[in-house]
């Protein structure tokens, strides 16, 4: 039997920007199909990030990515636990990402915001970043004030 | 740019050391316009390694803890040469040691309360992340 679900729309002009609810007694495989086709449908101006493994190109979506960074003066991009290599810059890249998912952190490095599992400090005077993944990497200073602000306004985004 | 950044601080910590060479050679009152002129470009010298080399703190890939001893390697041995090659102090003099000492503690802590403030900062976006995920997990 063909699963389909009702689709509510209310009109509420104090709603500036659309609210979408899901209601459902449990988080099924469906229900993160919707929330999936919803975000793929948000971030529309989120285009795959092509990177390059054995020969082959590969279209990583961005939600996938957990870093890009410059080693040996190549741009190499972290997703879904595999290791790319991309012909363009950072700076390029960084136009390319979605402001809202990604952040730089450094001359060499730009982070997926919801990948991050923690941040740390060592005696030095390090900020290393620790991912879902378990790789860590670190952060300059200066950018963690930026860091700061930009969890804070995602935070209060969340919550409105 | 670093350089750029550098050689401004470098400009004035050299204003600012010849002033201070300028101070030292007439407090003891060390005689000609020839030694003054000496003492003036010795302590610009000192002044505008001293402000220049500040920006390794600025160095992204540097832990504050290798940006405070570079600085203060620098800024010490620096100190010592140019002090006791300009008669400034002397060795044997407490007061070489007692400014060595005191700036030994300035730079830990210096490096101290670098520390406690990256600590609370990193603290403080631990919180922050913990707040924005708050259940919301990837997506």
């Amino acid at each position: 039997m063909r699963k389909r679900a009702d689709i509510e729309v209310r009109i509420d002009p104090s709603c500036e920007e659309p609210v979408i609810v899901i209601r459902t007694a449990r988080r099924t495989r469906e229900v993160e199909a919707i929330i999936r086709a919803i975000e793929d449908s948000l971030s529309a101006e989120s285009p795959p990030i092509p990177g390059q493994r054995g020969g082959a190109t590969y279209l990583l979506d961005q939600r996938d990515i957990t870093r890009l960074y410059v080693e040996a003066r190549k741009v190499r991009i972290c997703s879904a636990g595999e290791v790319y290599e991309s012909g363009r810059s950072l700076s390029y890249l960084e136009q390319q990402l979605d402001p809202e998912r990604f952040m730089r952190i450094s001359r060499f490095e730009i982070v997926n915001l919801r990948e991050i599992e923690s941040f740390d400090f060592s005696m030095a005077g390090t900020v290393y970043i620790r991912f879902g993944d378990g790789s860590v990497t670190w952060a300059a200073r200066r950018y963690v004030g930026a860091i700061h602000r930009m969890l804070q306004r995602l935070s209060a985004e969340k919550g409105e | 740019m670093l350089w750029k950044k550098g050689a401004l601080y470098a400009l004035i910590g050299f204003a600012a050391g010849a002033l201070i060479g300028g101070g030292i050679h007439a407090a003891l009152d060390a005689g000609d316009g020839k030694l003054l002129l000496l003492n003036l470009l010795v302590g610009g010298f000192y002044g505008a390694v001293a402000t220049g080399s500040s920006v390794v703190y600025e160095i992204d890939e540097w832990s504050i803890l290798r940006a405070t001893v570079t600085h203060f390697l620098l800024v010490t041995v620096l100190y010592a040469v140019t002090g006791l090659s300009m008669g400034w102090f002397r060795m044997d003099e407490p007061l070489f040691w007692i400014i060595i000492g005191i700036m030994t503690c300035g730079y830990v802590l210096i490096w101290l309360i670098q520390y406690l403030l990256g600590r609370r900062k990193i603290r403080r976006l631990n919180e922050d992340l913990k707040r924005w995920k708050g259940g919301s997990g990837r997506g």
